[in-house]
């Protein structure tokens, strides 16, 4: 490192430490605690509290060690007499009006103004006058409490809400002592990063209205683990008491989170421990799932499946899921498949995405921090993988970083950027003419109605000019997959030296991992095509086997062919193929024809219901083993925090029913890990899974109708766009009672335009038709839509927007309101 | 002979001497002895003199117990019908008697003075459970003299909510 | 010594608000001679010869403040200061108000001298009057060649905005002034980085005041050393004093820099009321420390008075005859800074509150003796503690009136409990 070093005497110990240092990072570099409360290490030096005023030699005044970057040769006392009476002066003044309600108070036992009282503050009050009362217990926002007259006004909240969020939403009132925390326009605290300010809170003043009077800090069993809402996969710190999930908050790290959490890995938690959560097995008996016993479950399975593969082939069966388990669990998944059924339909995708990581141009979360250009492609960073957005803001608002969104859904944001937008279908030809300007072409192949050429040259010269270029995907559509690849060789390949960094947010957590372990038709563990005569070998010795079954079907392929009543046993995992799959009626069509199917999940979701035996599995507390990110990033939870209860883990299901099965199967973690060595993959806390093959994205000859719109509208018909929104999906969502306050509504989303067009308000109700399918919704007006589209979040329970098979022209029709009798 | 009945007339004596002395024995149950003012008997948890429970369900009772024999699990007071002053009440409140070392840490570490040990030593019961006290059966019966400290614990008014422009 | 008014010269007399009366009195010569004569450093340099100190409180060298500026191609800003909020001063309203065109010189002048990209002015909200002469002032001098393009053929530009403030005291402090002109809450900025670093908008900025800026054009016209000769040499120029408060003849003085604290009371304003005798008076508004009876010889320049442990500050003089009660007032002052604070620091949020309902009670009747203990405690807490000097300006009055008329709030605070050996 080139940095300049300086040196400084604190308390008479030296310390080197780079230029531009704050005083109080250094002072804690030799282990001297410079009391804080307004700074922050992740927010701006704002000054404010003056709690860590210290004295410096050749200044007149004591100087803020928060603010105060290091010089050379700077000599700093912070043991005189001088700095314990201000220290004692400012603790005095934070407490004249703060309430002596810390019996009651949340914060009690991990509040910074306790501490710091206690460490340097006066033992009593000199206050004479009687306290002065501000606004207790304010509903801030769906999970924020606000107590300003705990409120210490060190602006942390504000600060990170303008800094990090980089949202304008919260804001200082009034002036002086009646300085007031509050919201802009008194509109409630609503984004999906709220619940950051509840760490940030040195006092108890903004409060978690989940965890509110649960618990004292000091009654929480504290277990580290990785948050399963999504593919960023947070370190985040489960917080129990009498067994029960209370509290998640953050770990930092900075390969995934950065020390920031969403509202929906930090406040969905009551859904470990609903009431609906399914404890027992159940079986299909004349009509009804009944409660059975665990044994009487897995007879019944092994029975039908064994009967199933006697009488139609391994092929007869197919196995779906596993991207929301672990990566132990998902290659014993594809194991009991492969080996114990004798099949090699195996699929982890259900939703329609087709990749989660590819092996070119890889990224890390990190690179988003660091990019000075970003491309959105078709994605939503924001509602898929939250924790995402936050580097992406920052680095717009804060390096002046360059944004560029393509696709039929577009993105928000506080500061200019690029928009391409264009119907389902059609990103594909604008990434074609992308690439082709990028190579060089003089004339540009056909582009979309509305995209001018002169924009695709605008973005080539933008491209140009990044040196660190982060590209989002969504994985969805292979064609434009394909193209997209094609613009990023095409760019890599231009004069000048740039890094590129493709990441793809996975629709489940562990879309990646699964991926990695062969819960792929055609792949096995590590992307080893199925047809390798060497990994054959190997495996067939591993797993004592005389023939490997082939390349497969995919869920697409699996779905068809039992709809069509090929395939006659169905395992589901953890996938309610009902509300993801793009097609809900060949799902349904699929799980009625099919003989027999077996769902493993949580709760008795849509598509359990039309399961034979539903096997109660047990959430992500009850697990232990690894986890793969989106970029590939192998965390590890160490312990199970809870007994899985009347459920099973999902690894000691396949294991029973392996067992079930006549199989001598050893499925403890050890055993698989040594399997993983004979493979050659290395799995291990820190390692980075490589991504799949571009090969998963289909043949590279595409065909010509690759890149037109799906689906073309006709007179008074908009184009039905499926968008990811956070707060929709069923699954565990749907039945966690934090959540209900912000769960997505059934809400349709116009552009303004289209809304006045047809002659509709914001809030009425409307039905989309097409065909024999109708869903209704309630309107609603949002600027980013594209005109001429509307846009459903995908996996309301209420109106699952895959009725209508994808993207498709609907009519839109205003109900009338049903009078109640 | 003339000792025999000296000793007879000295033991009659002190009978005699013992009849007229105030009794040491009690009628127990009816008659109790008198216990120490700082004698640590059954828990009992105060109300204020207006009916509210002084119990704030800050749990700091189970954290000074030693014994781990109480058990609060706090809940946020209903406005319309407060139990407590303030924005917290103990909604479950349990002392397990027989875990209890009757040492009165929690007694002092009761910010609002409401737990406090009485004289009542007669514990005994016919199970294990019917020894883990119930926050019904602790709760004292009458009102207690202290007054609620308003400063401290203004009423609870309920949640605000944002007024928007 | 006979003195003629500089900057005031003409108010009252003339109606200076014509564009015509102010250049028959030869107004808008010095922006044409250095225009067309100098260059921009010369025109600094002339001001940093004069020894200009700027008038706005500190007392800062104004041509030294404008040297600081960096030399890195980004716009800089030149914003005056017309927040006139300090109470007992009053000097710059009638600047503001009676002699526009001499601030519109004097700012040109100085945006000439700093290059900078705009000027704005920041003026109070409640100097309506004064906004309304100001706009009039402007759109004469725009009629007139001498703001806009290509000012009088010399190719230099020059745009003036003008700004209302919305009625907060903290915003007169540059930084707060800045992020209120920038649509933000008026809060002081940390320090460093200093305005003439990082200012308006993130550019380098020069905040000067009003009369600091009405000085220039005279500068300009008459040279430094006419300047430099008027008053002690440390801070010379002439000085608007407002005199308030309980004299025979209350108001605006203008007076050569370092007039004595006696003259200026007495022969001036026209001495005390009769029967009264002098008891203190607050030479810089009411957030600087009282010059009681000793201080009278004191001269009113900025090293003068600082020597006698005050501050000139905007030399806004009040004066106290021996009917007022200290106490009192030290709860009127305290009571609008505990209402200007802008909320940042701790100590100044909840000091300057403190401060009030300490003095509020004991004049109530219900003083203790703890509360002069912690009164003087704030000395320490407050002082120096905070982003901006509004603390220091809240202890300012309160410290110095217990120091010299401890009596006076002893009694408010009950007699100390005695105390058996």
């Amino acid at each position: 490192m080139s940095q300049e070093l300086v040196t400084v005497t604190i308390d008479g110990r030296t310390v080197q430490v780079p230029k531009g240092t704050l005083l109080v990072e250094a002072a804690k570099q030799v282990g001297i605690h410079i009391p804080v409360f307004c700074y922050h290490p992740k927010l701006d030096p704002a000054g404010l509290c003056r709690m860590c005023l210290v004295q410096v030699e050749k200044m007149p005044k004591p100087v803020t060690a928060c603010t105060t970057p290091v010089t050379d040769g700077m000599v700093v006392h912070t043991q005189t007499q001088l700095v314990s009476d201000l220290r004692k002066g400012v603790l005095e003044f934070l407490l004249l009006n703060h309430p002596l309600d810390c019996p009651v108070c949340d914060k009690g036992g991990e509040c910074d103004l306790q501490d710091l009282t206690f460490a340097y503050g006066a033992g009593t009050s000199r206050l004479v006058d009687p306290k002065e009362h501000k606004p207790k217990a304010v509903d801030l926002g769906p999970f924020i409490v606000l107590d300003e007259e705990r409120c210490i006004l060190c602006r942390r909240c504000v600060r990170y809400d303008h800094e990090v969020a980089c949202e304008t939403q919260l804001v200082v009132e009034e002036r002086g002592h009646h300085n007031l925390i509050a919201t802009a326009k008194g509109q409630p605290y609503e984004h999906h990063f709220t619940g950051n300010v509840i760490d940030l809170c040195p006092v108890g003043a903004l409060t978690s209205e989940l965890y509110r009077f649960k618990a004292r800090p000091w009654d929480l069993v504290k277990v580290p683990a990785i948050c399963t809402g999504c593919s960023v996969g947070c370190s985040v710190e489960l917080h129990f008491r009498h067994g029960r999930l209370l509290r998640v908050i953050p770990r930092d790290n900075p390969a995934t989170d950065g020390g920031w959490l969403c509202d929906r890995g930090r406040f969905q938690y009551q859904y470990v421990q609903s009431e609906e959560r399914l404890t027992q097995p159940l079986v299909r008996r004349n009509g009804e799932l009944v409660p059975v016993s665990w044994s009487e479950a897995l007879d019944e399975v092994a029975r039908r499946f064994r009967a199933i593969r006697e009488q139609h082939g391994g092929e007869a069966l197919g196995v779906i899921g596993g991207g929301r388990l672990t990566l132990e669990e998902a290659y014993l998944l594809q194991k009991l498949a492969r080996a114990a059924l004798g099949t090699g339909n195996v699929d982890h995708r259900v939703s329609g995405q087709v990749v989660a990581g590819l092996s070119q141009f890889p990224g890390r979360i990190a690179d988003l921090s660091e990019a000075d250009t970003y491309l959105l492609v078709d994605c939503l960073p924001l509602e898929t993988a939250p924790v995402l957005d936050i580097r992406i803001r920052r680095g717009l608002e804060r390096r002046r970083a360059r944004l560029v969104a393509i696709g039929s859904v577009l993105p928000r944001y506080r500061v200019r950027h690029g928009r391409i937008g264009v119907r389902p279908g059609e990103t594909a030809a604008v990434l074609r003419a992308l690439a082709a300007a990028l190579a060089g072409a003089k004339e540009l192949p056909a582009l979309p109605a509305g995209v001018d050429p002169e924009t695709i040259r605008e973005l080539v010269a933008l491209l140009d000019k990044g040196q660190k270029i982060a590209v989002l995907w969504d994985g969805r559509d292979p064609a434009t997959g394909r193209t997209l690849l094609e613009a990023l060789r095409a760019l890599q390949g231009r004069p000048g030296s740039r890094s590129i960094h493709l990441l793809i947010p996975g629709e489940q957590p562990m879309s990646r991992g699964a991926a990695y372990m062969g819960l792929l038709p055609g792949y096995l563990p590590g992307y080893k095509p199925v047809t390798l005569a060497q990994v054959q070998e190997t495996l067939r010795r591993l797993w004592g086997l005389r023939q490997l079954p082939g390349k497969g079907l995919d869920t697409a392929g699996m779905l068809a062919a039992a709809a069509e009543g090929r395939l006659k046993g169905l395992y589901l995992v953890g996938a309610n193929l009902a509300l993801t799959w793009p097609d809900g009626d060949l799902v349904r069509k699929a799980l009625a024809q099919a003989e027999f199917v077996v769902v493993q999940d949580l709760f008795l979701t849509e598509t359990a219901r039309m399961a034979d035996v539903v096997l109660p599995a047990a959430p992500f507390t009850a697990k232990a083993g690894h986890y793969a990110n989106l970029d590939g990033l192998v965390q590890a939870v160490a312990q199970p925090a809870q007994s899985p209860g009347g459920a099973q883990t999902d690894l000691a299901i396949f294991g029973a029913l392996a067992r079930t099965l006549g199989l001598e199967w050893k499925t403890g973690v050890g055993e698989i890990a040594r399997e993983w060595q004979a493979l050659g993959l290395k799995v291990a806390e820190g390692a980075l899974l490589p991504g799949a093959p571009a090969d998963l994205l289909g043949p590279a000859a595409e065909p010509a109708a690759a890149g037109t719109a799906t689906v073309r509208a006709q007179d008074g018909e908009l184009i039905l766009v499926p968008v990811d929104r956070l707060y929709a999906g069923g699954g565990t969502l749907a039945f966690d009672p934090g959540m209900a306050r912000v769960a997505n509504r059934p809400e349709a989303y116009f552009h303004p335009e289209d809304l006045r067009r047809l002659g509709l308000a914001e809030g009425d109700p409307v039905t989309l038709s097409a065909g024999e399918a109708a869903v209704d919704l309630v309107a609603r007006a949002a600027a980013e839509v594209i005109p001429g589209t509307v846009q459903v979040p995908r996996g309301l329970p209420q109106a699952p927007v895959n009725r209508f098979g994808g993207a498709a022209a609907v009519r839109v029709t205003r109900r009338v309101a049903e009078v109640k009798a | 002979m003339a000792n025999m009945l000296t000793a007879i007339a000295k033991g009659l004596g002190t009978t005699l001497r013992v009849m007229f002395k105030p009794k040491v024995t009690l009628e127990y149950p009816e008659v109790k002895k008198p216990r120490s003012q700082r004698f640590r008997g059954r828990h009992e948890l105060r109300i204020y003199e207006n009916g509210l429970e002084m119990c704030v369900g800050c749990e700091l009772c189970q954290v000074a117990c030693p014994a781990h024999a109480i058990t609060v699990i706090a809940a946020e007071n209903d406005p319309n019908n407060p139990r407590s002053p303030g924005e917290r009440y103990g909604y479950k409140y349990q002392v397990d008697l027989l875990r209890c070392i009757f040492c009165g840490y929690c007694e002092e570490a009761c910010p609002t003075e409401c737990l406090h040990l009485t004289q009542e030593f007669e514990l005994a019961a016919f199970s294990r459970e019917a020894l883990v006290y119930q926050k019904e059966q602790l709760l004292a019966r009458a009102p207690s003299h202290f007054k609620v400290p308003e400063n401290v614990y203004p009423p609870y008014t309920g949640r605000k909510v944002l007024v928007a422009e | 010594m006979s003195f003629e008014p500089v900057l005031t010269k003409g108010i009252g007399v003339l109606d200076l608000n014509d564009i015509r009366v102010y250049e028959a009195q030869g107004g808008y010569q010095a922006l044409r001679k250095a225009l067309k004569q100098m260059t921009p450093d010369e025109v600094r340099e002339e001001v940093t010869r004069s020894n200009l100190r700027g008038r706005g409180g500190a007392g800062f060298p104004t041509g030294r403040k404008w040297s600081f500026l960096p030399n890195d191609g980004r716009p800089r800003y030149l914003v005056c200061n017309a927040d006139e909020s300090e109470p007992g001063t009053c000097n710059n309203r009638i600047l503001i108000q009676w002699h526009p065109h001499q601030l519109i010189e004097g700012i040109l002048l100085a945006a000439y001298a700093i290059g900078a990209a705009k000027s704005f002015i920041y003026i109070r909200g409640e100097f309506y009057r004064g906004y309304k002469s100001l706009m009039a002032a402007i759109e004469q001098a725009r009629a007139r060649g001498y703001i806009g393009e290509n000012i009088l053929g010399s190719g230099w530009s020059q745009e003036i905005v003008v700004h209302r403030g919305a009625g907060a005291y903290i915003c007169g402090e540059e930084s707060a002034l800045l992020n209120s002109l920038e649509g933000k809450r008026g809060e002081p900025r940390l320090k460093p980085p200093f305005p003439a670093v990082v200012g308006l908008y993130g550019m380098p900025t020069i905040v000067n005041n009003v009369e600091t800026l009405s000085c220039v054009p005279h500068i300009i016209n008459r040279g430094a050393e006419w300047f430099a000769s008027i008053g002690p040499a440390s801070s010379p120029g002439p000085k608007i004093y407002s005199v308030s408060g309980l004299v025979r003849r209350p108001g605006n003085y203008e007076l050569p820099m370092g007039v004595t604290l006696r003259e200026l009371i007495f022969e001036h304003a026209g001495g005390m009321l009769p029967g009264r005798t002098f008891k203190a008076a607050s030479p810089g508004g009411s957030s600087t420390p009282i010059l009681v009876e000793q201080h009278l010889d004191t001269p009113l320049d900025f090293d003068s008075v600082r020597a006698a442990g005050s501050m000139l500050g905007t030399a806004g003089v009040i004066v106290y005859d021996n009917t007022v009660s200290m106490p009192k007032v030290a709860e009127y002052f305290s009571r609008f800074y505990a209402g200007e604070s802008c909320g940042q620091c701790t100590p100044c949020r909840e000091g300057t509150n403190w401060m009030y309902r300490i003095l509020r009670r004991m004049q109530a009747g219900g003083g203790q003796p703890v509360d002069l203990e912690v009164l003087r405690s704030m000395g320490t807490t407050m002082s120096g503690t905070t982003i901006c000097p509004l603390a220091d300006a809240s202890l300012g009055f309160v410290l110095s009136a217990m120091k010299y008329f401890p009596e006076e709030f002893e009694a408010l605070a009950g007699a100390p409990k005695e105390v058996r050996v």
